[in-house]
């Protein structure tokens, strides 16, 4: 069942936005507007036959200046920039003791001492700190100590015991001879009798022997046997069946080349990646 | 002695000791400072120095000469400080690393086998505040003065990261120095 829209309940809304500003600049965007058409039917060289409206009602017909206004303008935008000599990124310090001392008369708020003095230098670090992050400049990165750390003397200021080296060799050889004399002086103690140990050495080595004969004669026959098939088959045969194999060593298959560890693997790696150096630059808490 | 006659006699058994004895004479300053800057304490950096050359009694054999003999020597030393560090912050039953960090500076503070004026303290709590590896870095550039590609040798870690890692770890330290 359908209701009927009854337009008397509807608040009037308008649903339309504009940009901000939009009005303010309106009567600018019309006159630059108009300026251009103007411009470029002259250079055109046309009749201006489009432009008829224009001609009729120039610029100055429309929007009038106070005498002088465009010959003022420019000092009056200066004498609205006050210490236009300054980086634009500096802070008016004037202005903003004006603000401080409203804020704090009104307020009630203060600032530490010096802050405001200070603040355009903060600043101008944090700005430079964060562009540091972006992008690093490697001629940069190179002369690092530059500031305060410059000018702090390298000290150690770390000391040691008397003769703590000396004593370390002799901790150190204490060490080795405790090792080697354990190594070279070892006693054996003999918890099974002679006769016992001779006769198992001896059953072991004849069923090493069976076994051993027995594994040659067998691979013997089989090869043999592969052999002689072999022969049955023409060259043609054994080189179609190895084009149709993949003959690449996989990985299992390859010899070893070395077993041996690299330098830097004999020890426990200490695994600084590149990332977790740059992670762990995240600094002081 | 030059390394090359230190790996040399080490691999023959007559000579083995005494080629020892050379390489910790000849290493041990160098491996014990750089050890004893990241832990602080005089008694945990003499166990950890012992433990290093212990290491490298056990492992020079293999030692095929690819790397410098005294990067190999950091390696092991950097590798002994890091695993050290982290045991200390397991055994403080906290993941807070300022616990560790607070315990080393209060080392500083105490004094114990420690010189230096009010500002190299300083420096060294600055220095406690940077993440371990970090701290090995910088005191590897800083105070031992190795190159970039020495140091690149021994953490594997590119040049370019090390870079980075040590300008910006000046910076953390000046401002720690400025703001306390």
């Amino acid at each position: 069942m359908e209701s009927k829209i009854n337009l008397q309940n509807l608040t009037r809304e308008n649903i339309f936005q504009i940009p901000e500003q939009y009005f303010a600049s309106l009567p600018s965007a019309i006159q630059k507007r108009l300026a251009e058409a103007s411009n470029t039917a002259l250079n055109n060289d046309k009749p201006l036959l489009e432009y008829s409206a224009i001609e009729e009602t120039t610029i100055d017909h429309i929007f009038i200046t106070p005498s002088d206004y465009f010959e003022n303008l420019y000092q009056k935008i200066q004498s609205k920039i006050p210490n236009q000599s300054d980086s634009p990124i500096k802070l008016n310090l004037s202005a903003l003791d004006g603000f401080e001392s409203e804020l704090g008369n009104k307020h009630g708020h203060t600032v530490p001492e010096n802050y405001f003095e200070t603040l355009p230098n903060r600043i101008m670090a944090r700005v430079a700190s964060s562009e540091t992050t972006k992008s690093l400049d490697f001629e940069e990165l190179d002369n690092a100590e530059s500031g305060i750390l410059a000018s702090i003397p390298k000290q150690n200021i770390f000391q040691i015991p008397d003769n703590y080296f000396e004593k370390l060799n002799i901790q150190l050889d204490e060490d080795d001879v405790i090792e080697e004399s354990t190594s070279e002086k070892t006693k054996s103690i003999r918890l099974i009798p002679s006769w016992v140990r001779y006769t198992t050495v001896a059953a072991a080595s004849v069923l090493l022997l069976m076994t051993g004969y027995w594994f040659y004669s067998s691979t013997t026959s089989s090869s043999q046997e592969c052999t002689e098939l072999l022969c049955n088959l023409t060259d043609e045969e054994i080189l179609h069946y190895l084009e149709k194999q993949d003959t690449r060593l996989t990985t299992t298959q390859m010899p070893a080349i070395s077993t041996k560890h690299t330098d830097s693997e004999i020890v426990d790696p200490i695994d600084i990646s590149d990332e977790d150096i740059l992670n762990a630059a995240e600094g002081i808490e | 002695m030059e390394d090359k006659q230190i790996l040399e006699q080490f691999r023959i058994a007559e000579t083995r000791t005494a080629a020892f004895n050379a390489l910790v004479k000849k290493y041990q300053q160098k491996i014990y400072w750089h050890i004893r800057k990241m832990v602080i304490d005089h008694d945990d950096a003499d166990d950890l120095t012992q433990e290093v050359f212990i290491k490298v009694w056990h492992n020079l054999g293999e030692f095929r000469a690819e790397a410098q003999l005294y990067t190999w020597l950091y390696r092991i030393a950097s590798n002994e400080c890091l695993n050290f560090l982290s045991k200390k912050k397991r055994a403080s039953l906290t993941s807070i690393d300022d616990v560790v960090a607070n315990e080393l500076s209060q080392k500083l503070d105490e004094g114990v086998l420690i010189s230096g004026d009010e500002i190299q303290i300083k420096l060294q709590k600055a220095l406690l505040r940077l993440p371990d590896k970090q701290r090995l870095v910088f005191n590897m550039k800083y105070y031992d003065e190795l190159t970039y590609q020495e140091i690149s040798e021994i953490t594997g870690t590119s040049e370019g990261a090390l870079k980075a890692s040590y300008h910006l770890a000046v910076k953390k330290i000046e401002e720690y120095l400025i703001s306390n």
